[in-house]
């Protein structure tokens, strides 16, 4: 009976799949298909508008389900009637186009599959666990290349603040001072780096921190990491990029998970970030109202990867168990994403994961778009590795449904082939006349059409609160023409690739276009030519112009992207070091002659703070000195950081915080990033669905700009080269005289 | 001297009912197919009439009338309409801008006259001034009112005896040509004659008719008494070349050419003596001469008759110049199937084989080029589906701006060539794709329209004539069919009356007519001829059984008057005729303007698949709509209707021909297979009246048909039902969200006792 009951759903489940393909495989003509089409997309709708909080089960399943039917509807019909061509060249486009189609539909199957009921873990604070329940040690470890002693410093006295129970060691693992540097062959090299060893030791010093370091700088960060796990002896590890502030209570919410169960390996946060990211910043400018880039991930895919035990370590912002990590080797492998790899080899040997979906790390997006493809390109490098090396596919060790997370997180850094084909396939049938795709506009309506509304209703049902419709099309094209040569050097030698650390904290002194953008200038024109085949084969090829018109709208979504794209890439000025947070809170100023003044506070950095004035209140003068008075419910008191007035604008004062006691530092960084729930208000506050319409009026409004910029920045730039070279002929005039 | 007056008169009927064509003048519209007026523009323009003359008469003499109107502008003296028969001029018509209108009268003398197609050209070269005239100016025009303009032709028949070889001219669809039979057999025939072998031979005769009417009476032939001299004309004392041998001897009711069907040993009395002597097999003999003729189709037992009819559907007319023939049995495949009756999914076919062979076309001015593509009736694909055309063509040098090649499929453009190349060029398998949804079933016409136009010259009235101007098609072209099958949705009048199907080449094994007694076996055989003539191939299994039956099995049509039908074969169906009428609201008001699949619009087509068709016009109303009950009359109306059969074990139409009693439904039928009302069935209800208007509509619920291929079958049920789809998706969708719903809860359940 006990058997019978278990076996059913597994029975139930496995019969109606069954069925469920075979219903997608059984044809039907165009008119009855658009009926059968308009019929589930209906229920599809029904199912999804009740699904803004995630928690009904039901309804997720069933817009799911739907929207695999008319996706798997679509891909038979595909698969059945339209791959045929003329030619051999042809016949290789149809195919090509339709292996992406798969591809994207797998990776659509798959991320509904992972994120069907994404976990949400309760609270846990060590405070509130036993006295009986040991307090594990911690080794807070903060591993260093090339980072500004500044950032570090707010790090390490962020990780020296965290309230914990037990003890707690904070190591700064410096890889810019090694032995190898110190005695670089480059004198120069080598003075700076033992400058930089100087420096640090003596801010570890001063801290209270520990510095190590090493003899040669092998196997990058992971190597970096696994040396210091053998000078140390904690029972978990945290580790904390350079950039990568914690919370006071971090140690607090993430370690009980581990102290209560031996077999959890890793908890992870999310890495929060307290700037935008390069095409937030240059294009859409919505950093505070539009979810992050990397939102989606940490609040709804890492989630759901959780919910199938197969959410992985992501390089920073977790506690790690040493034993299990010492069981697996460490942190160094075979991959350059040497997080997602230790922990596939941890979970692979039975150990479990968790992840706590509370923003308890602020850490900082690549301030350029250089730096922002060099990073994106180490993680496809490094899941390809993975995909090629490691297999989760047929990793002993793994269940099914982790394999399946593992193949989803993997597979989905495979996008840059597909998405190139994607922007590529009409222009191939629009200046090639290639048929890439064989079809009648009321198959097309019948077929194609529901199947992307179908695919986007439900990932806007699954992900609308955390991704913004048009905006993961933006990002992967932003990435795909470099990452797709990254991963195909993957392919043709997956143990080349090594470890190249994100450039952080960057400034910015000019607006300029980025130097990556000629691969999108060509795309521009491309385009354009597009549109120029498109209208002649529209007076050309009357039998075909339905196709035509079709391809063509298809040219201008790609179009509008690639327009989004350049708009990218124009690097705006970007001059403040220490971003700024807009917060709504309030606080005093204490003035020497005025008293206590009332303030809103409206943003913070970590280096000071902008407050608005009441009315009734004189500003203070440029130079003046003042002490902020806040409420810092992280440290449980009011906080009182001395100010030097920087700018007065209107109500709004400008000003940097007088760190040069360490108190008033260790005040400052605990008021500016130590509140948990800080974060998550500006997080939550972003949170929220956005309907295409409006996407799209907000990308049609950015569409103008990037080209008249790009025009300006163009000719502005070909004038100083004329310019340079005239000076050049005349000076050498000058001389020759 | 009352028996030669007499005898006189006899002939004089008989020649009479033997050329009908030669009793009035024939309007020339009747050999071309373009509507409305010739409208002859351009400084020179020609048109091509062909008039078919039967092979078994000759023309004495003819006389062309000429309605015409020419433009004002043109110059007397330069403009001329010429008539030319056979390629030899008859006449020159000067085209008076003073008297634009006019009518010409123009003799066709008889020895330019020949057998089979003869060209009947009508030209005009015209002018509107002397020097630097533009030839393609407005002004240039001439109009033929092809109504008003007729050929009155007096015809003469072949005084020889009739061979099997002159049943083609009989029967031929021009000049000459019969348009009714009767059909005899003998008195207590055997039954198999009357229901198998006679729908056979009408199909066989109908067939030689192409697509023209042949009315078909039948009658049993009464032995008259042996007389030394005939009370009465009679056509043995008229025609028989030996008096004590007549060539028959049974009253033939004035008919001019008769079939006299039966075994050897029932036609025997009526024969002369030893006239069936010696045939031991399926036989055919023809006799008679000057107009009148007989047909015997015999043999020793009913099924060498039958034989003998079937084979009459087979044979080559030109490749029997005997009087008898006597047939020895099929080599081969039993049933051989006319090669190129209908395409093939799938197949290629050359042009040639399409009956389109190379054409060259030379000069300048428009030319043109019609390959017909006859695809299946139940010819079924995907709508992405592609057809292919492979085209071997090629053009000479000196082409001008202009010289293009566009073609065209049903009318609808698909491709065009400019034809640029300096030095011409030619083209070998040049690929052109084609929807299947351009495709309709049965005949498709595609044409390849060719303009050449010489250079453009430089100077004042330089012009080049461009005689050099010359493009070739090659029959070595080919057509593929797209891939498919065999499935349809039935009823469809308009399918039936386009390919016969379902009643031929619809897998059927036989079909059968219904009929309530001999008096409309004649209307059934005309019925059949015709359906036959849709098909173009003749129905191998045909039965006319007389009474109807209280259950009709298979595929079958019922004529019969209303009075004696019944409503149980019409089952639960929403139209039912007899004492009292049934029609379903929806046709009523239907009737007012026919409505098909194929005239709706796609997005019709959705809301009738989702139910949401408001209107009665498009959505079939199902088998148990409402309906009114009405007795009365059905008047002078006519009436068919298709439906699902009740009583057949398979999906099958049954076809109920009716009209208010025999007589009327007689006519009906012979103005059903005139082509005016052929044409415009549709539906499954077809209305029709004496003057030929016809109202049809779609009112039952479909049935689908389909050969061999459930997976066709499955899509065409699925088409027409996507809700039954939704149904199943509904079910599997439940399946797998309660499944999946008990699996995920005991997975959060087990996390949750985890932490």
């Amino acid at each position: 009976m006990t058997f019978a009951r278990r076996s059913l759903p597994v029975a139930g489940l496995v019969l109606g799949l069954a069925t469920l393909l075979a219903l997608a495989a059984l044809p039907m003509d165009s008119a009855a298909q658009m009926v059968a089409a308009v019929v589930l997309l209906g229920g599809l709708w029904i199912a999804v508008s009740p699904t803004d909080d995630e928690h009904h089960h039901t309804a997720r399943l069933i817009f799911i389900v739907i929207g695999v039917l008319i996706s798997l509807r679509y891909l038979f019909w595909r698969g059945s009637y339209t791959l045929y061509a003329a030619d051999w060249i042809s016949l290789i486009s149809v195919y090509t186009l339709f292996i992406a189609e798969l591809y994207s539909f797998a990776i659509h199957a798959l991320g509904t599959f992972v994120n069907v009921r994404p976990l949400d873990r309760p609270d846990l604070s060590m405070r509130a666990e036993p006295a009986d329940v040991p307090r594990p040690s911690v080794d807070v470890m903060v591993p260093s290349y090339n980072e500004e002693p500044e950032l570090l410093e707010i790090t390490l006295r962020a990780a020296r603040q965290m309230r914990y129970e037990g003890k707690v060691t904070v190591c700064l693992l410096d890889d810019g001072g090694t032995d190898q540097k110190v005695n670089d062959p480059d004198p120069a090299k080598a003075a700076a780096a033992l400058e930089r060893r100087h420096e640090l030791m003596a801010l570890a010093e001063r801290l209270g921190c520990r510095y190590i370091t090493r003899a040669r700088n092998e196997h990058a960060k992971a190597g970096n990491l696994n040396h210091a796990l053998t000078v140390t002896d904690s029972d978990l590890v945290v580790i904390l990029d350079a950039d990568h502030v914690p919370t006071l209570d971090f140690l607090d919410r993430t370690v009980p998970w581990l102290a209560r169960h031996p077999d959890v390996f890793l908890v992870q946060t999310p890495h929060f970030m307290i700037n935008p990211d390069p095409i937030d910043r240059n294009l859409l400018q919505s950093f505070s109202r539009m979810p992050a880039e990397n939102d989606m991930f940490y609040m709804t895919i890492q989630r759901g990867l959780d919910f199938w035990s197969a959410s992985f370590f992501c390089g920073s912002a977790a506690v790690i168990r040493r034993k299990h990590l010492e069981e697996v080797g460490g942190l160094a492998g075979e991959s350059i994403t040497e997080d997602a790899e230790a922990a596939l080899e941890m979970h692979s040997r039975g150990y479990r994961s968790v992840y706590l979906d509370e923003p308890m790390v602020a850490g900082l997006a690549p301030e350029s778009f250089t730096g922002f493809v060099v990073q994106r390109m180490r993680w496809a490098q490094g899941m390809t590795q993975i995909l090629l090396l490691k297999r989760p596919f047929m990793r002993p060790g793994l269940t099914w449904y982790q394999r399946v997370g593992y193949m989803s997180s993997v597979l989905f850094w495979l996008f840059p082939f597909a998405r190139i084909i994607f922007l590529t396939a009409p222009l191939a049938y629009l200046i090639f006349g290639l048929e890439v795709y064989n079809a009648s506009v009321m198959e097309i309506l019948a077929y194609t059409v529901p199947h992307v509304i179908a695919t986007y209703m439900v990932s806007t049902a699954l992900f609308g609160r955390t991704r913004w419709p048009l905006i993961s099309e933006v990002y992967e094209i932003m990435q795909c023409l470099f990452s797709l040569l990254a991963v195909l050097k993957v392919f043709a030698r997956p143990r080349a690739p090594s470890f190249v650390v994100t450039p952080k904290g960057e400034t910015l002194d000019d607006t300029f276009i980025s130097p990556l953008s000629r691969p999108f200038y060509v795309l521009f024109w491309l385009a354009m030519l597009g549109f120029a085949g498109g209208v002649w084969r529209m007076t050309e090829y009357p039998l075909s112009r339905e196709l035509t018109l079709v391809v063509l709208l298809w040219n201008i979504f790609n179009f509008i992207t690639i327009l989004a794209a350049l708009g990218a890439l124009l690097e705006r000025r970007q001059r403040r070091a220490a971003p700024r947070m807009p917060v709504r809170e309030q606080g005093e100023l204490l003035l020497p002659d005025s008293g206590r003044m009332p303030v809103d506070i409206t943003d913070l950095s970590a280096g000071g703070v902008r407050v608005r004035l009441p009315g009734d209140w004189t500003a203070p003068a440029v130079g003046a000195t003042a002490t902020l008075s806040a409420p810092a419910p992280a440290l449980g008191r009011r906080v009182e950081l001395p100010l030097v007035v920087r700018s007065v604008s209107g109500r709004a004062v400008g000003a940097a915080f007088d760190l040069s006691t360490e108190r008033a530092a260790d005040d400052a960084v605990a008021y500016v990033f130590g509140d948990r729930a800080r974060w998550q208000y500006f997080q939550d506050r972003r949170l929220r669905k956005m309907p295409v319409s409006a996407s799209l009026k907000l990308f049609f409004t950015l569409m103008g700009a990037p080209v008249r910029q790009h025009v300006r920045l163009g000719f502005a730039g070909a004038l100083r080269a004329t310019r340079a070279r005239l000076a050049i002929v005349f000076a050498t005039k000058d001389v020759a005289s | 001297m009352t028996r030669v007056l007499a005898l006189l008169l006899g002939l004089v009927t008989l020649v009479a009912a033997a050329l009908p064509a030669a009793a009035e003048p024939l309007p020339l519209s009747r050999f071309t197919a373009q509507p409305g007026p010739l409208r002859l523009t351009d400084a020179e323009k020609t048109l091509d009439l062909f008039v078919p003359v039967a092979s078994t008469v000759s023309v004495t003499d003819a006389i062309l009338s000429l309605d015409y109107l020419n433009s004002r502008a043109l110059l007397a003296e330069r403009s001329v309409l010429s008539v030319r028969l056979n390629e030899a001029t008859l006449a020159q018509i000067p085209l008076d801008p003073a008297q634009p209108q006019g009518t010409a009268r123009v003799r066709l003398p008889a020895d330019l006259w020949r057998a089979g197609f003869n060209r009947l050209t009508l030209s005009v070269v015209q002018h509107y001034t002397d020097r630097c005239e533009d030839p393609e100016a407005p002004e240039l025009w001439t109009e033929i009112d092809l109504v008003d303009s007729t050929l009155d032709a007096t015809l003469d028949p072949q005084d020889d005896p009739y061979r099997i070889a002159d049943l083609s001219g009989l029967f031929s669809p021009g000049l000459g040509g019969t348009d009714a039979v009767l059909m005899l057999t003998a008195p207590a025939a055997d039954p198999a004659v009357t229901e198998r072998a006679l729908p056979q031979v009408a199909q066989a005769l109908a067939l030689r008719r192409d697509y023209a009417p042949l009315s078909i009476s039948t009658g049993t032939a009464q032995p008259r008494p042996q007389t030394a001299e005939p009370a009465a004309p009679s056509p043995e004392a008229v025609f028989g070349e030996q008096p004590d041998q007549p060539l028959w001897r049974y009253d033939v009711d004035g008919a001019a050419v008769h079939v006299l069907a039966g075994t050897t040993a029932e036609l025997a009395p009526l024969l002369a003596d030893g006239r069936l002597d010696g045939i031991d097999g399926p036989h055919l003999a023809v006799d008679g001469s000057g107009g009148v003729a007989r047909l015997i189709v015999t043999g020793p037992t009913p099924d060498d008759v039958i034989a003998a009819a079937r084979d009459l559907g087979r044979i080559q007319d030109v490749l029997n110049p005997a009087a008898d023939v006597t047939f020895r049995g099929i080599e081969g495949a039993a049933e051989p199937v006319a090669p190129g009756v209908r395409l093939k999914p799938e197949a290629a076919y050359t042009f040639s084989v399409l009956g389109a062979d190379s054409r060259t076309f030379s000069g300048m001015g428009s030319h043109g080029m019609i390959v017909t593509l006859p695809v299946p009736p139940d010819f079924y694909t995907y709508e992405g589906a592609q057809a292919e055309l492979l085209l071997d063509f090629g053009y000479g040098a000196g082409m001008g701006p202009g010289s293009i090649m566009n073609i065209m499929l049903n009318g609808e453009f698909i491709h065009g060539v400019v034809l640029n190349q300096p030095n011409g060029t030619a083209f070998r398998d040049y690929r052109i794709s084609l929807p299947a949804s351009l495709l309709q079933r049965g005949d498709n016409t595609l044409e390849f329209a060719v303009s050449l136009r010489p250079p453009l010259s430089v100077g004042e009235c330089a012009s080049v004539k461009g005689r050099h101007l010359m493009a070739q098609m090659q029959g070595s072209s080919t057509f593929r069919m797209p891939e498919g099958g065999s499935a349809t949705v039935l009823p469809d009048l308009g399918l039936f009356s386009a390919s016969g199907y379902p009643y031929v080449g619809g897998g059927e094994p036989g079909s059968t007519i219904y009929i309530p007694d001999e008096g409309l076996r004649g209307s059934a055989l005309t019925l059949i001829g015709k359906i036959a003539q849709a098909a173009n191939v003749p129905g191998t299994a045909w039965r006319v059984e007389t009474g109807i039956p209280e259950t009709v099995p298979g595929c079958a049509i019922v004529l019969a008057p209303a009075s004696d039908l019944t409503s149980e074969i019409f089952g639960p169906w929403s139209v039912a005729l007899g004492k009292v009428d049934r029609w379903p609201y929806p046709s009523l008001q239907a009737l007012r303007q026919a409505s098909t699949d194929d005239a709706r619009s796609v997005a019709r087509r959705v809301m009738d698949l989702l139910g949401l068709a408001r209107d009665a016009e498009a959505a079939p109303a199902a088998a148990a709509a409402p309906s009114l009950r009405q007795e009365g009359s059905l008047g002078p109306l006519g009436v068919m209707t298709a439906f699902a059969n009740p009583w057949s074990e398979t999906p099958r139409p049954l076809t109920v021909i009716s009209a208010d009693d025999a007589a009327t439904l007689a006519a009906r039928v012979e103005d059903l297979t005139a082509p005016a009302v052929w044409g415009q069935l549709q539906g499954d209800l077809a209305v029709w009246t004496p003057e030929e208007d016809v109202h049809a509509v779609t009112v039952s619920e479909p049935i689908f048909v389909a050969e061999d291929d459930p997976w066709l079958l499955l899509r065409l049920v699925l088409s027409n039902n996507p809700m039954w789809w939704l149904g199943a998706a509904g079910a599997v969708l439940v399946l797998i969200v309660v499944s999946a719903s008990v699996l995920l809860r005991r997975r959060a359940k087990r996390l949750a006792e985890e932490e």
